[in-house]
């Protein structure tokens, strides 16, 4: 039945959008890490979406998961600052290249298209509810 | 003999071509910051008059939306405020078109009651 599965499908963006703003908070959190795990300052991480079909069935329409988190490559931004541990022989320290305006903005369109897909559950249900009013 | 009505029968179509719609404009939403993908949408007109010349619930038909103007630099064009106006415009026909479907239903009742 189509109007069950925009359940799936919304639930499926409403999933992808949330683990983007997971991903937002992390990178706005080490906007100031010079270390990581992996060596070198912390480096963004972007979300990679993909539509995909939701559920066993085929469906008319796409959900959306998140197929991959990518680690943004811009060069570290070099600040000077001899005093820290993390300086190089000529005082340089290379820091995250995270921009927050930009993970602000980011967030914003995320929380919109988060906003978008919980109306459509709503308006789903609605259509659904009447559906089923059918049977009084 | 039919038991549905011919207009019965094609509200019946319409609910399932509005339905399918629904899918599909959810699916658009939904992806709408996915890189690559364009929207996807029926003919509501065609749909219909294929699913009632077939009588198979399955409206085919899908088509891709290839509007150039709002195409992003990455090859998405879904236009979120569009798509919302046409997942509430085609909310209203489906529940109209039950409402409809319905009181034709209480017609065909209270016709066939004894009391």
């Amino acid at each position: 039945m189509s109007i069950e599965s925009i359940f799936g499908i919304a639930t499926s963006a409403l999933d992808a959008q949330s683990q983007r703003i997971t991903l937002i908070a992390q990178n706005l959190a080490n906007a100031n890490s010079v270390d990581s795990a992996d060596g070198g300052p912390y480096q963004r991480r972007i979300p990679v979406f993909e539509a995909q079909a939701v559920g066993e069935e085929n469906t008319a329409g796409l959900g959306v998961k998140m197929a991959a988190v990518l680690h943004d490559q811009t060069p570290a931004r070099q600040v000077y600052d001899p005093a820290s541990p993390f300086a190089d022989a000529s005082g340089m320290v290379n820091e995250s290249s995270v921009n927050p305006i930009y993970e602000m903005v980011d967030m914003m369109q995320a929380s919109r298209s988060y906003q978008a897909n919980l109306s459509m559950v709503e308006t789903a249900r609605t259509a659904a509810l009447k559906t089923i009013d059918l049977l009084k | 003999m039919e038991i549905l009505r011919p207009e019965q029968q094609v509200m019946q179509a319409a609910l399932e071509v509005r339905s399918v719609r629904a899918e599909l404009l959810a699916g658009n939403v939904a992806n709408a910051d996915t890189p690559g993908y364009v929207g996807r949408d029926l003919k509501f007109e065609d749909a219909l008059n294929r699913v009632v010349d077939s009588g198979s619930a399955d409206p085919a038909g899908i088509e891709t939306n290839d509007l150039i103007q709002n195409m992003r630099y990455d090859r998405n064009n879904i236009d979120v405020e569009r798509e919302m106006a046409q997942v509430y415009s085609n909310a209203l026909s489906y529940v109209a078109t039950l409402k409809l479907y319905g009181d034709s239903m209480a017609r065909v009742a209270s016709a066939t009651s004894n009391s």
